[in-house]
């Protein structure tokens, strides 16, 4: 549906370098990153905001990189949303199917179709747009856009000036209306849950350069590298050495830090003897609780001992610091199972984890 | 009382009050020279009558077309950045430091140059005539226009037109549709200061347009003829005159600004 090649923007100082995305027909694209990434400048070089530099923009097979916005059909809603103020909030809505001078017969119909599906019909007819509240101003920028049936449609962080709860629903309403219509979504956020809960498929944009793209699920368990999985917070890194393999076909992975040698299944492109960095998620940790009968042998082959550190109750989990020889390790207890664990600090506490919880980075300079 | 804590609002209510003394004190001279009702008296002279007709066309028409041109010139400006931006920005500034007078003679210099003389004998007659009138006034007014829309065009979110593009308009519809509706209130009043600057205007008038008794003679300029004759009440008469509408026309700037959202 919508492709670039080699796209190079320059703002200033600040460089997007040699950009390939490909986007399908009715996907939900993300670009997530960190503030300052170039995250908007990407967005606005792709719609044709700004010229790049150097690459190519496809929309379906047709090189649009020098196409004036209003000849695209795609549709932009930026992150302020401009609605317009000067006109109602039906007028905002007709705004997209008069820009050609007289709106089409069915416009009403189209506009009517879509208040109803976005649920706007008790704002429908409002005149100042300023009078409608967040969640409302943005449904009726998504209508306005949705109302000429773009090809593709553009959304820069829409949900970020929300209040949690408000957002949260709205991401999920809006990531069910995208899949139940089909429509091709390119969206931009910073914030990793809400493109791991709309996305299809997202890029992790830092510092200009596209560091990973793919499905949620690949970037959560094999981020690409250290910065990637840093930002996709996983805190959980230590440096290690392939030891061997063993006969089942997982690496074991000695980190002397720890004293411990761990097993993992994420083995790609490692072998006995290489440096690595191993990743560990707070949430794949499984503590034990202490008055369990001790596991069988070799029922958990990462079984390791710890000393309770600290803690803090996060609302609906707890994060517990644990301390395993010199390195410190934080995992995740849900509030409820957390409520049922004795805990103290300086508590030794077993925990486990399961070998394709482990990623294996390669080290960088400066890594830990 | 601690007088750290009133001597700061004490100094600005000085302030306050010496400005509004100053203006207090030009009109109480004025009515008490000439009389309140002077400048009624002298709309009965035919003569003045066709001065103050005169004052409010030309104003008018300097003004319109002031902002005709400003608005797409101060747009430009506001929203594309070329080479030599700058100076082109300075240059549009001139005429609004520049004395009025030398606006004045500048442009009888550029109607005696070859193609000013041809525009003279083919086109309109500037010199010692109405459109003279005009043309000083709307030279003056013109980057007076700018100066205010470049900055109303500023405050216009370039958000919005980049929407309305995406939603199928034009360049000009974009323009059209969103960016002048939502500049509406800016424009207005760049027309009402560039009417008032118009209005009052004298140094380039009566150089390029001359003082013709009964033709070129606007208000500013039927007031100078007054003082030349010698004739302060009628010199007076006409000043509360020009005091009462530019009045007139301040209460509209701020009623058109304030009310802005």
């Amino acid at each position: 549906m919508i492709r670039a090649e080699g796209l190079c923007v320059r703002f200033g100082t600040f460089r997007l370098d040699g950009i390939d995305l490909r986007v399908s027909p009715g996907e939900s694209f993300f670009v997530l990153g960190p503030s300052g990434a170039g995250k908007t400048l990407l967005l606005e070089a792709l719609l044709g905001i700004r010229r790049p530099a150097a690459g190519r923009v496809f929309l379906g097979d047709r090189d649009v990189t020098l196409l004036p916005p209003e000849q695209r059909r795609v549709a932009y809603v930026p992150q302020d949303l401009a609605l317009f103020p000067h006109l109602s909030v039906r007028d905002n809505l007709r705004f997209g199917l008069a820009a050609r001078g007289r709106p089409p017969p069915d416009a009403d119909a189209r506009i009517a179709q879509w208040v109803d599906l976005l649920d706007l019909g008790e704002v429908a007819d409002r005149k100042d747009v300023s009078t409608l509240s967040g969640g409302e101003r943005q449904r009726v920028a998504l209508a306005r856009a949705l109302v000429t049936e773009p090809r593709v449609l553009f959304v820069d962080e829409p949900f970020s000036s929300l209040d949690a709860a408000l957002r949260r629903r709205l991401q999920v309403e809006f990531r069910q209306l995208q899949q139940r219509l089909g429509v091709t979504v390119i969206q931009v956020t910073h914030d990793p849950e809400e493109a791991f809960l709309m996305a299809d498929r997202m890029a992790i944009l830092m510092g200009g350069r596209i560091e990973q793209a793919g499905r949620p699920a690949d970037l959560y368990n094999r981020p690409a590298n250290l910065r990637v999985a840093r930002f996709l917070m996983l805190q959980n890194l230590y440096s290690g050495t392939v030891e061997g393999k063993t006969p089942d076909g997982l690496l074991e992975v000695a980190v002397p830090d720890a004293a411990v040698t761990l097993r993992a299944s994420d083995g790609d492109g490692f072998g006995p003897g290489d440096p690595v960095v191993v990743g560990i998620r707070p949430e794949e940790v499984i503590l034990l609780k202490p008055d369990r009968p001790d596991p069988a042998p070799g029922e958990h082959p990462n079984l390791v001992a710890g000393e309770v550190a600290g803690w803090v109750d996060l609302g609906h989990y707890r994060l517990v610091r644990l301390r395993v020889g010199r390195i410190e390790l934080d995992s995740w207890l849900n509030i409820r199972a957390a409520r049922e664990f004795p805990m103290a600090p300086g508590q030794t506490v077993r925990f486990h984890v399961r070998p394709w919880s482990l990623c294996l980075l390669p080290p960088e300079p400066g890594s830990p | 009382m601690n007088p750290r804590r009133w001597a700061f609002p004490a100094a600005l209510a000085v302030a306050v009050i010496g400005a509004l003394g100053v203006v207090v004190a030009l009109l109480a001279a004025q009515v008490g020279y000439a009389g309140l009702l002077a400048p009624v008296r002298a709309l009965a002279d035919p003569g003045i009558r066709h001065a103050v007709g005169l004052s409010l066309g030309t104003a008018t028409a300097a003004a319109g077309l002031a902002v005709a041109v400003a608005v797409p010139a101060a747009y430009a400006l506001a929203r594309h950045r070329f080479p030599g931006a700058a100076v082109v920005d300075t240059l549009l500034d001139l005429p609004v430091v520049l004395s009025p007078v030398a606006v004045g003679v500048a442009l009888l210099l550029v109607l005696r140059s070859a193609p000013g003389r041809w525009v003279e004998d083919h086109l309109v007659r500037f010199v010692f005539e109405v459109p003279g009138i005009v043309l000083a006034q709307f030279t003056v007014a013109t980057a007076l226009a700018i100066r205010v829309l470049k900055a109303v065009f500023q405050g216009v979110d370039v958000r919005y037109e980049q929407v309305a593009r995406f939603l199928g308009c034009t360049p000009w519809g974009a323009f059209r549709r969103v960016t002048l509706p939502l500049a509406r209130r800016g424009i207005a009043a760049a027309f009402i200061l560039a009417w008032a600057r118009s209005v009052g205007e004298f140094g380039a008038t009566v150089t390029l347009a001359g003082a013709v008794l009964g033709k070129t003679e606007t208000i500013p300029v039927a007031i100078y003829l007054r003082l030349a004759g010698v004739d302060v009440t009628g010199a007076v008469a006409l000043m509360l005159l020009l005091s009462a509408l530019s009045l007139v026309v301040l209460a509209g700037v701020r009623f058109l600004g304030g009310g802005a959202r």
